[in-house]
């Protein structure tokens, strides 16, 4: 599960830290929006990959990009076969592999750059609940200590003995229940304990808890905004006028 | 005994015992033989390591197969490991659990029950990580009373720890890690009394070590004497 790490948010001061979370939520909507009917989504994808390379970079995540890689190209040929085979369309089947990765990457440049806490605070001012929003947040905070505990229990099932690499395919999976029946029962006791302490802490007192840091938007993040949003309107006019060949099947 | 503070690489020494991690450089020996020819389940046969969080290894419906599964991962047989089982469920006090559902358990017990399913197989190596983290007195006199009898069977034990009142009590070697170096490795006494060294390494000086300290400045023998220590005390200050 290393390859999560790529998606666990890590503190820097790259342009894309300081930006609102809204607007890194608004932009990955509308470029996906966008790259669903464009042809242009290649050039995008280029664009993400090298920005996110960039971010990857700077937060020293060397060791990380390796691994998610590697599950990302099994991820594209699991989506790829299965849509081969419904619909008989290589190109097709290309396409749709190459959005399911945009959307990924994009949600990960917000993921990667941006503090559970912030996020939380960009949906709870974009409409959303505020028990949404701490769900949704407390899902992606759970996802490294998850993950760590998986390793911690698969090292003790290893220790007595259990050789997850012999046998073939339905044996293996068979022995992977001694780890996952210790994940989830550990999963839901945290769950739990977590849930005991939000509420001996109050938790839901009052529909709308004051922040103890807020989020502003400034004139960047207008202007991207302002960008983006043009951007898509402008294609999808120019989409729905002239039906341009570079539309995507 | 291993000792030292967080960081200091103790876990990794585990690890690196039981075939959980390869060294990078170096090589790991065990009986004679490099750890980087067995596989996991090979080591873990010599090498048997009760971890910390007996939850992380907690899955079967009841207590019997929960002791059950490390003996059927080394091939024994039925028979076998039904007297395996009970004899070593019996000697952490569990078999009347037998057939009750390990996370019914109590945080003792279970620390009991993984103890037990690696005393099942009596590996030549007895490895604990953080015996008595979350245990009440009675669990660790357990422990240490299983570690004495592992000991005197001319077994191996191995154990990382911080209670260094418990650690004393029950071993008699003391190794010190820092930063992935042995820095000490002596006689437990011996590094508790060495308040410079302890300090030096993030270890807290226990009362018993103070109390060691002051018997040796007074002049009493080498084996520390509680009681003479207090009578003492009391002579020369109570009355």
């Amino acid at each position: 599960m290393s390859y999560l790490q790529s998606f666990i948010y890590r503190k820097g001061e790259s342009i894309l830290h300081k930006l609102d979370p809204r607007t890194k939520m608004f932009f990955g909507l509308f470029a996906a929006l966008m790259l669903t009917f464009s042809v242009m989504g290649l050039v995008f994808y280029l664009v993400v990959i090298i920005v996110l390379g960039f971010i990857a970079y700077r937060l020293r995540l060397g060791s990380q990009i390796g691994s998610y890689v590697k599950s990302s190209g099994v991820f594209a040929v699991i989506i790829f076969a299965v849509y081969l085979v419904f619909t008989h369309s290589v190109v097709q089947s290309v396409f749709i592999v190459e959005r399911i990765i945009i959307f990924i990457q994009l949600f990960s440049l917000l993921s990667l750059t941006t503090s559970p806490e912030d996020i939380a605070t960009a949906l709870i001012k974009t409409g959303f609940p505020y028990s949404f929003a701490l769900a949704f947040t407390m899902a992606i905070r759970f996802v490294p200590t998850v993950a760590l505990e998986l390793k911690s229990i698969e090292d003790s099932q290893r220790a007595r003995g259990l050789e997850l690499d012999k046998g073939n395919l339905f044996e293996r999976l068979k022995k992977y229940v001694p780890i996952l029946i210790p994940l989830l029962a550990n999963t839901i006791l945290k769950v739990d304990s977590v849930a005991e302490a939000m509420e001996s802490k109050c938790f839901g007192s009052t529909k709308k808890p004051t922040r103890l840091v807020d989020i502003r938007m400034k004139m960047l993040d207008w202007s991207i905004l302002f960008l983006s949003f043009a951007s898509l309107v402008s294609y999808l006019v120019y989409f729905s006028v002239y039906r341009h060949p570079l539309v995507l099947p | 005994m291993l000792v030292g503070p967080n960081g200091a690489g103790k876990s990794t020494f585990v690890r690196l015992m039981n075939g959980l991690l390869r060294p990078t450089a170096g090589k790991v020996w065990l009986n004679s033989k490099d750890t980087a020819q067995l596989s996991v389940a090979q080591i873990a046969r010599q090498v048997g390591v009760v971890f910390q969080n007996p939850n992380h290894q907690i899955f079967s419906s009841t207590v019997m197969d929960e002791v059950s599964f490390a003996l059927k991962n080394f091939g024994y047989t039925a028979a076998e490991t039904a007297e395996r089982a009970q004899k070593a469920l019996a000697r952490m006090n569990l078999l009347e659990h037998s057939n009750t559902s390990p996370f019914m358990l109590s945080s003792g017990e279970k620390k009991r029950l993984t103890i037990a399913s690696v005393l099942a197989y009596e590996p030549d190596i007895l490895v604990f990580d953080e015996p008595t983290v979350g245990q009440d007195l009675g669990n660790k006199l357990v422990i240490g009373q299983v570690i004495r009898e592992y000991v005197s069977a001319q077994k191996c034990v191995v154990a990382v720890t911080h209670d260094l009142d418990f650690a004393t009590s029950f071993f008699d070697r003391m190794l010190i890690l820092n930063d992935g170096l042995i820095v000490a490795d002596s006689t437990p006494r011996e590094v508790l009394l060495n308040h410079s060294l302890m300090s030096n390494n993030g270890l807290e000086v226990t009362e018993k070590g103070y109390l060691e300290l002051l018997s040796k400045k007074l002049g009493f023998s080498d084996t520390y004497d509680p009681n003479r220590l207090a009578r003492f005390l009391v002579e020369r200050f109570c009355t």
